[in-house]
């Protein structure tokens, strides 16, 4: 039994890998892709953690593999004090009503073949099924339609298909699903990226009302720095597999400290054109290397306009600058 | 709303129509032919269409009534393509959907074997089959549903890998679902569509092939009447009576247009990329 830390999720060195295999007929590994590669972050109870980094750093695959829906490589995902990557596959299926996914896109989330009311009460289902909740199938539908209406959608959707709904819709069918075996963690992979604007900040404001009412915690995954400004307590930017800098939404806008960070928020536009005129970019050499490759050293030195020799030679871990912002960077570090 | 979408389909409608003027003569099979399909008669041997005699197909050359032959045979040929296409596309359905799900190293050894089967034509596996099993009418649909296996197993695998990696199966992973919960509430629903079109395709040809094999003599035997042996008994006497093989073979062709006609209508108004256009 792990100690228990105090925070509802407790993620520690995870790794996911990604074999190579070449070969058709005899298939053999000839290397990985290393897309987490030894990531720690914890959330505790209530708080958003925003999760943000470009395409391919490992985000959506972290998530995946918080939510067990990914298998893990190494490390510990720590819920509540229980390592979910340890637990054997029947305990894991009762556990999983404790931590709901909301996904990306919303048409490919949706079976296209099951109504709206049998999407959201399909959780319920099954777990009523298999003996870990008991409800009647009357319930569950009263249940179905609560949620329905907690999330915005009119009971007379009920009986329609996925095809007949707009995104935004179908994003609410998929968050009252999330909801319905009542999550005390939500992960949201990139749970707005694939909507209008107007209708982002309508489920971004849904997904706040509900976590204040519900008391949820959330895994936010985001490339969009606004979204997860607007949304998340707490942030993480992501870098090739490895968390990078991570502190409070405040102050990570106020005093980005690791060079990374620094570039990714100058590539935001200011509303003020007057600060805008006065924005510098810092624009990055380069991109991002394979993580198929194992480097030694930082794995952004190659990009970094600070870069110092002892950046080559070895990587630099996660530590405090001050209290809550932690940072990887030799720079905050002292020799 | 389907149901308008097929009467609309004036193909599907066709095939639809053809096939169940068969079901219907099949219906009548049961309590009234106008002959009895398997008395000899040897008075009126070979005897050409003709109302006065009441042959409306005429006699073979044992002096039977060819269109009871065809009524009756009607029966044997529609429920060997039924029930061999049954059996393919349920076992075939079924290997493809695991291999497909699982992926890997089941995925590899199912699929092996389905084109070990693949490799042989058609109608050389079915004559291979009967020749390990005898010649019994039963073991028709057990070579026919062989000989489908691969056919569906291949579809379904190409479906079932197409959507398996879509996210409403991960989110159903996340609300604690088993696998076979996945594979026949989640992935089965979605792929019906090609299947049901390569489920109509298939009774067509099967029909040609248990008359194929009816007719080299490893189907259906004598003196019970299927349309392939009755082109197989016509052949000898074709020339002297041309009826003996143009009746037989008209009902095979019509019934084989028939299920070709539906299956293509199903596949256009099942098709959702053409469900809106009118």
């Amino acid at each position: 039994m792990m100690p228990d830390t105090g925070f509802l999720l407790d993620v520690r060195g995870l790794k996911v890998h990604f074999p190579i295999e070449k070969g058709i007929v005899v298939k053999r590994t000839v290397g990985h892709v290393r897309a987490v590669d030894g990531v720690d972050f914890h959330i505790a109870r209530g708080e958003a953690l925003g999760l943000v980094g470009e395409s391919g750093c490992g985000k959506s695959t972290t998530a995946m593999a918080v939510a067990r829906l990914q298998s893990i490589t190494a490390g510990k995902v720590l819920f509540e004090g229980r390592d979910l990557a340890a637990l054997a596959p029947r305990e894991l299926r009762a556990a999983r009503k404790d931590f709901q996914v909301v996904f990306q896109d919303p048409y490919s989330s949706l079976d296209p073949r099951q109504k709206a009311a049998d999407i959201i009460a399909e959780p319920l289902r099954i777990f009523a099924k298999s003996g870990l909740l008991t409800m009647s199938d009357t319930e569950i539908r009263g249940k179905a339609a609560s949620l329905m209406d907690r999330c915005g959608l009119a009971s007379s959707f009920a009986g329609r298909y996925p095809h007949e709904f707009s995104g935004g819709q179908r994003q609410r069918i998929g968050i009252a699903r999330a909801l319905a075996l009542g999550p005390k963690l939500v992960i949201a992979d990139e749970p707005v990226s694939a909507l209008d604007v107007s209708i982002q900040s309508q489920i971004l404001n849904l997904l706040k009302d509900l976590q204040k009412d519900l008391d949820l915690t959330f895994l936010f995954i985001a490339h969009d720095l606004a979204v997860i400004e607007y949304f998340c307590t707490r942030i993480a930017v992501m870098y090739l597999g490895r968390i990078v800098e991570t502190t409070d939404a405040a102050s990570l806008y106020r005093k980005p400290l690791h060079p990374y960070t620094k570039a990714l928020l100058s590539a935001v536009p200011l509303p003020d054109p007057v600060k805008e005129r006065g924005r510098r970019r810092i624009i990055l050499k380069g991109d991002v290397p394979s993580p198929s490759v194992v480097r030694k050293g930082c794995p952004f030195r190659e990009r970094c306009s600070e870069a110092m020799e002892r950046c080559a030679l070895e990587a630099p871990a996660l530590a405090a600058v001050e209290a809550g912002h932690e940072v990887s960077c030799f720079l905050y570090q002292g020799a | 709303m389907s149901k308008s979408r097929l009467a609309k389909n004036s193909i599907a409608m066709t095939g639809v129509v053809i096939v169940a003027l068969y079901l219907l003569s099949i219906a009548v099979s049961f309590f009234w032919l106008p002959f009895d399909p398997v008395a000899m008669d040897v008075e009126h041997l070979l005897e050409a269409p003709s109302l006065a005699t009441g042959h409306l197909f005429g006699t073979d050359e044992f002096g039977r009534d060819i269109l009871a032959r065809i009524m009756k045979g009607s029966t044997i040929s529609l429920v060997i393509s039924l029930c061999a296409t049954a059996l393919g596309s349920v076992v075939g359905v079924l290997m493809g959907i695991w291999a497909g799900y699982l992926g890997g190293r089941w995925d590899h050894w199912i699929m092996r074997v389905a084109d070990v089967l693949f490799s042989f034509p058609s109608l050389l596996l079915a004559i291979f089959v009967m020749a390990i099993l005898g010649e019994k009418t039963f073991n028709v649909v057990f070579a026919i549903g062989i000989v489908y296996i691969p056919q569906f197993a291949r579809i379904s695998r190409g479906a079932i890998l197409t959507i398996k990696s879509s996210e409403f199966v991960r989110a159903a992973r996340s609300n604690g679902a088993g696998s076979s919960f996945i594979l026949f509430r989640h992935l089965l629903p979605n792929i019906l569509v090609p299947l049901i079109v390569q489920v109509s395709l298939s009774l067509s040809v099967a029909i040609l092939l248990e008359s194929s094999l009816s007719f080299l003599g490893l189907g259906v035997q004598p003196p019970a009447p299927s349309w392939g042996n009755m082109l197989s008994g016509a052949r000898k006497v074709m020339v002297l009576a041309p009826w003996t093989a143009i009746y037989p073979g008209l009902a095979i062709s019509f019934l084989v247009l028939g299920f070709n006609l539906l299956g293509d209508g199903l596949r256009d108004i099942l098709d959702p990329r053409l469900r809106n256009v009118r």
